[in-house]
């Protein structure tokens, strides 16, 4: 039975139409059921982010199989501008192992390495397992190759260094502010200003557990708005330097054409009493904070270029893991694949191994008709005899015929051991 | 063979450090687990040392300089080997680790030994005092180790140079408030260590000779460890400069320790 993946990714197709094709968790059993229903599909599990959905297969029939996940997939995203065929990709048999690994570990990812995918994929996996219909949507071969996939995952992340550091400008100030305040729990902070980098540095260092939260903006509105949304207070923009002193974290981010927090502001609130660090993260450009506050002794001061130069740094560390990653799946999907041929040889050895034993039972029956002498202990040592030598007999075949295929060389080999030992292990199946 | 197994943790402690160099350097990503291993191994073996030690020569480690060395990097191991618990700050064992592995192999070097017979470095008194001060100059190493991280942890955020120590180290947060802990614990139990010490040693010596290195030294540690704990704790100074100070003061302690050891060269004791 062939595996093969059907699917589109942010590759290629752009988010107007990935969005189209996208089945939320509640859609996903159905979809799922449909697929298992029809002729050719063995066993299926669906993947779906923001950047990608991808049903793999495993299939009874290859082409069969992978025309019904084309139209389980165009059915969802319906009438397009252009046909749904053009956004798919289709990859079968060791690609789909290779596909599936480089998506878990990240190098298929948008963003490189990002981790989500991770768990992304682990829902996936259980939710096809727990999925309930006439028969597992998960078999001994999805359920052995997702299994697989999620630990080189884990090795590729722990091993290398592609799912280290920040790559966005938001988590690069999340990262700095973890390793100033370490857990950010009960840190209060201070927007000023409200604009759109602002609002999602500040959502992501909410959701880190940022509380007590100010929001000060000329547009008090806004303010409300974006402080109703976060569970934080608005002040009016001319009340901010009374706060000032009882926040952890500042973002600036307003349009200011000059500098709006001082050297002098800052260092006022610092001189009463020496207090916790404050990290002023500087959004706006031009830039809203002097640089000049940066040289005070418990300021962390970063702007915008700050920023994105870590995130830069950290995208070109990830880059250079590559190649090692690379090399982990590679090694993965060759470990899977020798698994998954060495299967190819089952049903041959299988009936070899009746065949063998038919013959041997036959044999034992004649022979012993004719010594009635014998004691039943003496007729079971004769029975546990023959059994051993063919057990020493078959040894090396049964070795011999795994290990080639495994090796991919299975085709002729099982094919001259069918011929030599007369078996015939496809009355009534499918080739595996 | 309570030397064998000293030997045998020695090994693991530097096993572990060297697990510890790799993580740092991003070598060897996986480390953190076979360093914590290695170093809970290590703790285990040299437990085992102490054990042996105790049968066969009927007194814990604690009397002579090298069972005090040895005793000492038992506790430091140990407490590397506790924080190795704590996620969030178990990368301080990359000092400690190396200080454990120091301590032990100088014991070793010296000798794992009783220092002597006479009866006045025996008994339960002084035992609880020498256990107090190990532990209390135990705490003081891991505040130290943990201040000396905060300075350079503080240093790469503050002028922006995010390598290797700013995705190692521990946050500041974290280096703060451990220093802090160790501090509490180290200055508590060296007082307390003092305490018994001298109730035990009033019995033989009515008033204390304060030229006597031995004497002088442990005062001025302890001295230098109450400033220490009062800057860090008064809330007068941040937390970088209560690191400077605790970094400082353990350097001053420290080289106080090698000029007493000059002054009075017998080495039976640990001073």
């Amino acid at each position: 039975m062939p595996f093969a993946v059907v699917g589109l990714s942010h590759r290629t197709a752009p988010v107007e139409v990935r969005e189209r094709f996208a089945f939320h968790p509640s859609e996903a059993p159905d979809a799922l059921r449909s697929l298992l229903d029809k002729p050719g599909v063995g066993e299926a599990a669906l993947i779906s982010t923001c950047n990608r959905t991808e049903l793999y297969l495993h299939l009874l029939e290859a082409e069969q199989g992978v025309a019904h996940a084309k139209q389980v997939l165009a059915s969802q995203a319906g009438e397009l501008s252009e046909p749904a065929e053009h956004f798919f990709y289709v990859r079968r048999e060791k690609d789909v192992v290779r596909h599936l690994f480089r998506v878990v570990s990240g190098l298929d990812s948008m963003v490189l390495g990002e981790v989500q995918i991770q768990g992304q994929v682990r829902d996936a996996y259980e939710a096809a397992r727990s999925l309930t219909h006439t028969h597992p949507a998960v078999g001994a071969a999805l359920n052995r190759l997702f299994q697989k996939a999620l630990a080189i995952g884990s090795r590729v992340r722990a091993e290398t260094r592609i799912a280290e550091g920040a790559a966005s400008v938001p988590s690069a100030a999340v990262e700095l502010a973890r390793k100033i305040f370490g857990s950010l729990r009960g840190r209060r902070g201070m927007v000023l200003g409200a604009g759109e980098m602002g609002e999602l540095t500040l959502q992501c260092l909410v959701n880190e557990g940022l509380e007590s939260l100010i929001v000060a903006s000329r547009d008090l509105t806004r303010a409300r708005k974006l402080a109703e949304d976060m569970r934080g207070l608005a002040v009016p923009y001319r009340e901010f330097l009374d706060h000032l002193q009882d926040v952890d974290i500042l973002i600036t981010s307003t349009g200011a054409p000059h500098p709006v927090v001082t050297h002098a502001q800052i260092r006022r609130t610092m001189v009463d009493e020496p207090r916790s660090p404050l990290f002023v993260i500087d959004i706006a450009v031009p830039r809203d904070v002097e640089p000049a506050v940066g040289d005070l002794p418990n300021v962390f001061l970063y702007s915008i270029d700050d920023l994105e130069h870590i995130v830069t740094a950290n995208l070109e560390r990830r880059r250079a893991e590559i190649p090692r990653a690379e090399e982990l799946v590679e090694e993965a999907a060759a470990d899977f694949w020798r698994w998954y041929s060495g299967l190819r040889a089952v049903p041959v050895l299988k009936r070899l191994r009746e065949r063998a034993d038919e013959l041997r039972r036959a044999e034992l029956e004649r022979t012993l008709s004719h010594l009635d002498h014998l004691s039943a202990e003496d007729r079971e040592q004769i029975d546990r005899l023959t059994r051993s030598l063919l057990q020493k007999l078959l040894h090396g075949p049964t070795k011999r015929l795994k290990e080639a295929a495994e090796d991919g060389c299975e085709h002729d080999v099982l094919e001259a051991a069918r011929f030599l030992f007369d078996v015939d292990d496809r009355k009534g199946k499918g080739e595996p | 063979m309570h030397v064998v197994a000293s030997a045998l943790a020695a090994l693991l402690y530097t096993a572990a450090s060297v697990g510890y160099a790799l993580w740092f350097a991003r070598a060897r990503p996986g480390a953190a687990t076979l360093t914590a291993a290695l170093m809970s191994a290590g703790v285990l073996v040299q437990g085992a040392a102490v054990a042996l030690y105790w049968t066969r020569f009927h007194e814990p480690p604690l009397v002579g300089f090298g069972p005090s060395l040895a005793t000492l990097a038992l506790l430091i191991a140990l407490a590397v080997t506790g924080l190795g618990f704590f996620s969030t700050a178990r990368a301080v064992g990359l000092i400690l680790a190396p200080v454990a592995v120091v301590l032990l192999l100088s014991a070793m070097v010296i000798r794992i030994e009783p220092a002597g017979s006479e009866p006045l470095f025996r008994g339960p008194w002084l035992a609880f005092h020498v256990s107090l001060s190990f532990i209390g100059y135990t705490g003081w190493v891991v505040a130290a180790a943990a201040a000396s991280m905060y300075l350079l942890q503080f240093r790469e955020l503050k002028y922006k140079r995010l390598g290797a120590v700013f995705q190692f180290f521990p946050a500041l947060e974290t280096l703060d408030k451990l220093s802090e802990w160790s501090l509490v614990t180290g200055f508590a139990a060296l007082t307390l260590g003092i305490l018994v010490g001298a109730a035990w040693a009033v019995r033989f010596e009515p008033s204390l000779n304060w030229a006597d290195p031995k004497i002088a030294w442990g005062t001025l540690a302890w001295v230098v460890l109450l400033l220490a704990l009062w800057l860090r704790l008064s809330g007068r100074r941040t937390s970088r400069e209560a690191a400077l100070w605790n970094v400082a003061g353990f350097g001053l302690v420290l080289v106080a320790y090698f000029v007493a050891k000059l002054m009075a060269p017998e080495t039976r004791f640990f001073l």
